[in-house]
């Protein structure tokens, strides 16, 4: 044999026995589990058997296990109340807060009366006056300051909105009439006259109050509002620009072709200011009241991979305890997707 | 042809040779204790008893070991009194209202629980049944029917079904799937899904008559499959509940306002899972993230001095 040769050989014969040596020594030492004996399996069965009655002592003595136990439906899913509590409220806070309001409440408050002149010793009918404001538009600001849900019952969570309004702005107009007696009329004239002035609001808070009932319908559970919608008052502050403009007007009529004998700017402008404190009524938008869906459900339909499955569920069970919202649904599987022969998916394939 | 010999006067060959001979026995030997020792095939009862322990002990050191809860009031009477509690969404123990005694928990409870109960598993698959699918570049394995069993710690899942060769498909036998419906790592963007673990596999009983060699050598081969090469039999068991990521505000235009859309992002995960013969219990736990729109949620806030009422 050749010095090169029997080199090769040599290694080739350590490799080999080192590789027999590893065998043996893996062999030797390795630990692997095995099939227990027939003894080894009656204690394991005797060791199981005691945890599981350990277990079901533990299990008799949950309520909630019992309560969803007694529970209607294949799928059940229940909602921590503080998780709705929080879907709810940023709900009522996304339409209630920082939200400006274009309303147009076209309402109409008026004040009048007769107006009597004395004329030596008899008081005559002079006619009879009347002062509209109209509130055209109101812009204003909504701030929900707090929201406040609470359990009151099993389907229902009330609900507490302290509802600012803020940096409002309205547009009025104003019409005055006079509607000269026929003995007046001889001496001064009927008239009507329009203007029209802007006004602020002042900032005020208002406790809004309802509740969202449940609805469990095939795609979840639905919380929807019930508020009392609150009838919000104004009382719009004439500009100083606008009381000028009204001051002025009056003083326009204050002649004697106009009854200004009759009728006093300043008696007028005081029944303006009082006609105005007295305010305005309208209702906040109903659309700001809308529903929303909590984030769980039971879908209609599931991806088995070889085939898609429809899933028709109908709710069975809902109700609230201070714990949770639970809702219950019994699914059926159509039967109809079923294959006729087997699927046939390779390996590593099929479900993802 | 001279021979080199040692200084001993051994002829080297007979060296090597003796050094070879050395090296093929311990070889031998090795993988005769190999052999010896290989682990046989684990019965499917001891699969499943060691399951079943395994997970009953988990159980009973999770429920030891938390703090007594008070009891939940979860009867169907009214929820509370008239005088209504206002319940702290930042509460951080998410604290139920007590009844005086105290009580374990079995069922860990986060944020949203689903339970979902045997029979409408055992439908679910039952739909995707009979499914074929080729394991380990050998076998096609049929499986036709499925069933679903809730115990305390385990989904036991029993399949029945078929094998052939890949090579053969003459040569088959019926075979019987033990497996554990698993739901422990499963929810991918708000679906939970269940994979099956099998614990054994068996040929169905001979009483169908003997079986032919080459059936022999399937069940042979089946034998010393590995069984984690099975768990893939039927695929991943999506389960029909959905945990959306978002919830939505739709967008609100109309004359008197406009409220831009909104979303509340929700981020989901996995808090344990418990099997009872009741059901399977899936805790989940949340994570807020305020997506884009108005403001975060703000249950808890005091309510500011009222200042008059509406009308």
């Amino acid at each position: 044999m050749s010095a090169p040769g029997r080199d090769t050989g040599r290694v080739l014969l350590l490799a080999v026995a080192l590789v027999a040596v590893a065998a043996l020594v893996d062999c030797t030492t390795s630990d692997r589990p095995g099939p227990l004996g027939d003894d080894d399996l009656a204690r394991l069965r005797a060791e199981v058997d005691s945890l599981r009655e350990r277990f079901e002592a533990r299990v008799a003595g949950d309520p909630l296990v019992t309560h969803l136990s007694a529970a209607e439906g294949d799928i059940l899913v229940g909602l921590r109340i503080p998780f709705v509590q929080d879907i709810a409220s940023w709900a009522a806070r996304s339409y209630l807060d920082d939200v400006e309001l274009h309303l147009a409440p076209d309402v109409t408050v008026y004040e009048g009366d007769d107006v009597r002149v004395k004329i030596g010793p008899i008081s005559v009918h002079a006619g009879e006056w009347r002062v509209e404001v109209t509130i055209n538009s109101v812009r204003a600001r909504l701030r929900a300051d707090s929201i406040r849900l609470a359990v009151t019952d099993t389907s229902s969570l009330s609900a507490v909105v302290v509802v600012g309004v803020s940096e409002a702005t309205g547009d009025a107009s104003i019409r005055f009439t006079w509607d000269a007696s026929t003995v007046a009329s001889i001496v001064c004239r009927d008239f009507q006259v329009d203007q029209t002035f802007g006004g602020v609001v002042e900032p005020f808070t208002y406790r809004v109050s309802g509740q969202y009932e449940f609805e469990a319908t095939s795609a979840g559970i639905r919380l929807l509002p019930s508020f009392e919608r609150p009838r919000l008052r104004v009382s719009p502050i004439p500009t100083p620009e606008s009381w000028a403009r009204a001051r002025g007007f009056l003083d326009e009529q204050n002649n004697i072709f106009r009854c200004g004998l009759a009728l006093k700017p300043d008696d007028m402008v005081q029944k303006l200011d009082r006609l105005l404190r007295k305010g305005f009524e309208f209702q906040l938008p109903e659309v700001l009241f809308q529903s929303v869906g909590l984030p769980a459900r039971i879908e209609d339909r599931v991806d088995l991979g070889s085939r898609v499955v429809e899933i028709r569920n109908a709710p069975v069970w809902l109700r609230m305890t201070p714990e949770a919202i639970w809702y219950g649904s019994d699914l059926d599987v159509d039967a109809t997707s079923r294959p006729d022969r087997p699927a046939s998916t390779a390996e590593g394939s099929g479900n993802p | 042809m001279s021979q080199a010999k040692t200084r001993f006067g051994i002829k080297r060959r007979y060296i090597w040779a003796s050094i070879v001979a050395g090296i093929a026995a311990l070889a031998t030997l090795a993988l005769v204790v190999t052999e010896l020792r290989a682990p046989k095939r684990i019965p499917v009862e001891q699969r499943i008893l060691e399951a079943e322990r395994d997970a009953l002990v988990g159980y009973i050191s999770a429920v030891d070991s938390a703090p007594v809860a008070p009891a939940p009031r979860v009867d169907s009477a009214p929820a509370v009194d008239s005088t209504s509690r206002a319940l702290d969404s930042k509460s951080p123990d998410r604290a139920v209202p007590a009844t005086g005694s105290a009580s374990t928990r079995v069922l860990p409870f986060a944020d949203i629980l689903v339970t979902i109960r045997g029979p409408i598993i055992t439908e679910l698959i039952d739909a995707t049944l009979p499914i074929e699918r080729e394991i380990g570049g050998r076998f096609l394995i049929r499986v036709d029917s499925a069933r679903v069993t809730l115990r305390p710690g385990l989904a036991l899942v029993e399949m029945s079904g078929r094998a052939r060769l890949l090579a053969s498909q003459d040569v088959f036998a019926d075979i019987w799937l033990m497996g554990s419906l698993e739901l422990g790592s499963a929810l991918d963007e708000g679906s939970l899904a269940a994979d099956i673990s099998i614990l054994g596999v068996q040929t169905r009983d001979v009483g169908l008559g003997p079986l032919s060699p080459p059936a022999e050598g399937l069940v042979d081969e089946l034998a010393r499959l590995r069984l984690s090469e099975l768990d893939r039999v039927l695929g991943e068991i999506p389960i029909p509940v959905r945990l959306d990521e978002f919830v939505e505000l739709p967008r609100v235009e109309e004359q008197e306002v406009t409220i831009p859309a909104a979303r509340l992002a929700i981020g989901f995960r996995l808090d344990a899972v418990r099997v009872l013969e009741q059901g399977i219990f899936v805790s989940v736990g949340i994570d807020r993230h305020p997506g884009p729109g108005p403001a975060t949620p703000d249950a808890a806030a005091p309510v500011a001095p009222v200042v008059k009422d509406a009308p």
